[in-house]
C-alpha cells in the first residue's frame, strides 16, 4: 500500500512514515500543500494521510483535487481542528475517515487498514493471522474453524491486536480505540486488563495459541513468534 | 422602589413640612393682623364719636350696635383705653355667639365724662384655622397631581437614556463582543455615564477576546507536539526496551495521556463558551441514555454496582446530539468514577428532568465549587477536573439547570430541562 502523508509537522510525519513502513507500506512525505499537490498529480497513491491545517493553504482544497483528478486514493483527515464543522465538512468532500490529535499511531494504523480493507476488499473482507479468521464484514471470528463467541469489544480488540500485531499497544490506545474520545470519564484502565483477560481465555479455549503477552506496565503485545 | 417614586416621596415630605409650618405662621400672622385691624378700626370709631360729640351731637343719636356712650359722674376715675375680648351675642345678626371685640375709654369733653365704647365681632381663631387648613389641603392636593404628572413626563422625557442604558446594561454579555453604547443626553451625569460604560465595556470585551484567543491558541498549540511525543514514546517502545527503561516510558506515556485530556477538555470547553455548537437541536434523550448505560455496564459490573434506572420513553431534552452524549457521559462517568466497590446508581428521567443518585465518598471540598474548573471534589483523584464545567456549560448554553445535593448520604445530580 503506498501512502502519502502530507503534514507540516516534520517530527509528526517522521513518526507516521516509520510506524507505518515497519507496517510493509510505502510511505512518502510531503510538508506543504504544493509539494503535496505535485505528488497527487504526478503519482497514484493508495491513501492520503492529510493534515487540515498546512502553512500555504488547507488540506481541504487538496481533497478537491483529488476529486477533479480523479484520483481513487482514499483520505484520512488528521487535525487539531476537532470542530464539528470541519469534521462534516472533510468528509462531505469525500474523506474517508477523521482522526484528531493527539492520536495513537496504532489506531492510525488501525483507521488506514479499515479504510483499506471497506476499498480494495469490498465484500471479502477477512483478516487471517495463522489459526485465527476474523471476518469485518460480519463480525465473526474463527479458530481452527470454531466460531468464537466474543462480545463486540473483544471483537473490535483482537482485530486492534492483529492489526498492529507485534506491537506494544498501551492501555490507554486500546481504551481509546474501544471507548472513542470520551475516555477520559474511566479513572483507570482496569476494564483493559478485563477485555484482555476475557479475550486470552476465549481463545484458549477454542484451542488458540497465547498470542497475548503483557509487556512491562505499558500494556499489551500480539506476538506474532509464539511456540 | 423606582428613583422617580423616591424623589415624589422625597418631594412630598418636605411640601409637607413647609405647606404645615407655612399653615402655623398663616394662622398666626392672619390672626394678629385681623386683630390689629379690628383694634384701630374701634380705635377711630371712639375717635370720631368723642369728636362729634364736642361737635355738640347728641349721645342718643350717635349710639348704634357697634357704639355704646354713657355718662358718668365726672367725680368718677378716668377709665384707661382698655380691650375686653368676649364671646357674645352681636345683637342684630346672629342668633348664636360670636367673638366680640370691645374696647372702652372714658372721656371728659365740654366738662362732661363720657365712657365710649366701641365694638365689633371679628373672626374667631378657629375659623380661621378651618380656612387656613381647607386653602392648604387644597394647595397640597394640587402639588401632588402636579409632581405626579411632572414626575411621569420627566421620568419618561429626561431618564430615557437613563432607562436606555439601564437595559443594555441588562442586555449586556461579554461573549457577545459588543460594548454598551449609551444614547445621545444632555444631561451631564447621564453623559459620563455613557462614557464611562462605554469605555469599561469595550475594555472588559477586548480583555476577554484577548483571553479567549489566547486559550483557543494554546490549547490548538498543544495538540501537534503532544501527537509528536506520544508517537516517539510508542515507536520507542518497539525499539526492544528493558523494565526500566519501561517504566519511565510508561511514566511519560501516562503524563502525556493526561496532557492531552486536559487540553481535549480545555478545547471542547472553549468550543462551548464560543457558542460553536447549534443548540436550539433537540433530542429523545430517553433512547441515548439507554444506550449510554449499556455501554457503561463493563464498568458498573467491574464496580460491582448496582444500577436502578427509571427511563421514562420520549422524553426530549432540548440540546444537540453531540452535546448530550457528553454531557450525559460525564454525569455517569462520574457516578462511576467516584463510586465505591459494592455501591449504587439510581438514574431517573422523567419529563423536563435528568437526576443520578450515587453512593461515594464524602465530598471534600464546596460543593458550590464542584461546577468550576478544576474543582475536584476528592483533590486526590487523577481526573482532569473538567467534566462537571463542561456539564454545566452544556447546561447553559442549553438553558437548563444542574444542582448537585446530598440526599440519604448519596450525591445526587439534577439536570432540570
Amino acid at each position: 500500500m503506498k501512502i502519502l502523508i502530507v503534514e507540516d509537522q516534520l517530527e509528526l510525519a517522521n513518526n507516521i512514515q516509520t510506524y507505518l513502513e515497519r507496517e510493509g507500506f510505502v510511505c512518502e512525505v510531503a510538508v506543504t500543500c504544493m509539494a503535496a499537490e505535485d505528488k497527487i498529480i504526478s503519482f497514484d497513491y493508495d491513501c492520503v494521510v492529510l493534515d487540515i491545517m498546512l502553512p500555504d493553504g488547507s488540506g481541504l482544497n487538496l481533497l478537491e483535487l483529488l476529486k477533479k483528478e480523479k484520483k481513487d486514493s482514499s483520505v484520512l483527515i488528521i487535525s487539531a481542528k476537532n470542530s464539528l464543522d470541519d469534521k462534516i465538512r472533510g468528509l462531505d468532500l469525500g474523506a474517508d475517515d477523521y482522526l484528531t490529535k493527539p492520536f495513537h499511531l496504532p489506531e492510525l494504523n488501525a483507521r488506514l487498514k479499515a479504510i483499506y480493507r471497506r476499498k480494495n476488499l469490498a465484500g471479502d473482507s477477512v483478516v487471517e493471522f495463522n489459526e485465527i479468521v476474523i471476518n469485518t464484514s460480519l463480525s465473526q471470528v474463527k479458530i481452527h474453524e470454531t466460531l468464537l463467541d466474543l462480545t463486540k469489544k473483544e471483537f473490535d480488540l483482537l482485530l486492534y491486536f492483529i492489526i498492529n500485531k507485534n506491537r506494544i499497544l498501551t492501555r490507554q490506545a486500546i481504551a481509546e480505540h474501544l471507548w472513542g474520545d470520551y475516555t477520559d470519564n474511566l479513572a483507570n484502565f482496569d476494564f483493559v486488563y478485563q477485555h484482555v483477560k476475557n479475550l486470552r481465555k476465549k481463545i484458549s479455549q477454542a484451542n488458540g495459541k497465547d498470542y497475548i503477552s503483557t509487556e512491562y506496565g505499558l500494556g499489551y503485545r500480539f506476538n506474532i513468534d509464539v511456540a | 422602589m423606582r428613583l422617580i417614586n423616591k424623589f415624589i416621596i422625597g418631594y412630598i415630605v418636605i411640601t409637607t413640612i413647609v405647606l404645615m409650618s407655612g399653615g402655623v405662621i398663616l394662622y398666626e400672622q392672619v390672626l394678629s393682623e385681623l386683630e390689629h385691624e379690628a383694634r384701630n378700626r374701634l380705635t377711630a370709631w371712639i375717635n370720631s364719636t368723642a369728636e362729634l360729640i364736642g361737635n355738640g351731637e347728641s349721645v342718643e343719636s350717635l349710639a348704634n350696635k357697634n357704639i355704646v356712650v354713657e355718662i358718668l359722674p365726672t367725680s368718677a376715675p378716668r377709665v384707661e383705653r382698655h380691650v375686653k375680648d368676649t364671646m357674645g351675642v352681636f345683637p342684630p345678626r346672629r342668633r348664636g355667639l360670636d367673638r366680640v371685640l370691645t374696647i372702652s375709654e372714658s372721656r371728659i369733653i365740654n366738662g362732661t365724662h363720657f365712657l365710649i365704647s366701641a365694638r365689633d365681632f371679628i373672626a374667631e381663631p378657629d375659623e380661621i384655622f378651618t380656612g387656613v387648613r381647607d386653602s392648604l389641603v387644597i394647595i397640597a392636593g394640587l402639588v401632588v397631581v402636579l409632581v405626579s404628572v411632572m414626575s411621569l413626563v420627566v421620568s419618561k422625557q429626561i431618564l430615557r437614556p437613563f432607562h436606555y442604558i439601564i437595559n443594555s446594561i441588562k442586555k449586556f454579555s461579554i461573549k457577545e463582543q459588543k460594548p454598551i453604547l449609551g444614547r445621545p443626553t444632555s444631561t451631564l451625569e447621564l453623559k459620563e455615564l455613557n462614557y464611562f460604560l462605554e469605555n469599561m465595556s469595550r475594555k472588559a470585551v477586548d480583555d476577554y477576546r484577548i483571553l479567549k484567543e489566547f486559550s483557543e491558541n494554546a490549547s490548538h498549540e498543544f495538540q501537534t507536539p503532544l501527537t509528536i511525543i506520544r508517537g516517539k514514546l510508542e515507536l520507542l517502545m518497539d525499539t526492544g526496551i528493558t523494565e526500566e527503561q519501561s517504566a519511565h516510558i510508561t511514566a511519560i506515556h501516562d503524563a502525556v495521556q493526561r496532557l492531552s485530556s486536559v487540553n481535549h477538555s480545555l478545547v471542547l470547553l472553549t468550543k462551548l463558551e464560543n457558542q460553536e455548537f447549534n443548540s436550539k437541536e433537540q433530542i429523545n434523550v430517553s433512547v441515548l441514555l439507554d444506550n449510554l448505560l449499556s455501554s457503561f455496564q463493563e464498568l458498573i459490573e467491574m464496580k460491582n454496582i448496582a444500577l436502578t434506572k427509571d427511563i421514562r420513553p420520549g422524553i426530549i431534552m432540548p440540546v444537540s446530539y453531540p452535546l448530550a452524549e457528553i454531557l450525559l457521559n460525564n454525569l455517569m462517568g462520574n457516578a462511576i468514577r467516584h463510586n465505591l466497590m459494592d455501591g449504587k446508581i439510581v438514574v431517573t428521567l422523567t419529563q423536563g428532568s435528568l437526576a443520578l443518585k450515587n453512593t461515594g465518598n464524602k465530598l471534600t471540598g464546596n460543593p458550590e465549587d464542584l461546577f468550576k474548573r478544576f474543582k475536584k471534589g476528592n483533590q486526590s483523584s487523577n481526573s482532569t477536573g473538567l467534566g462537571l464545567s463542561i456539564v454545566k456549560q452544556i447546561c447553559d448554553l442549553a438553558n437548563m439547570k444542574i444542582h448537585y445535593r446530598i440526599e440519604d448520604g448519596m450525591h445526587v445530580v439534577v439536570v432540570s430541562f
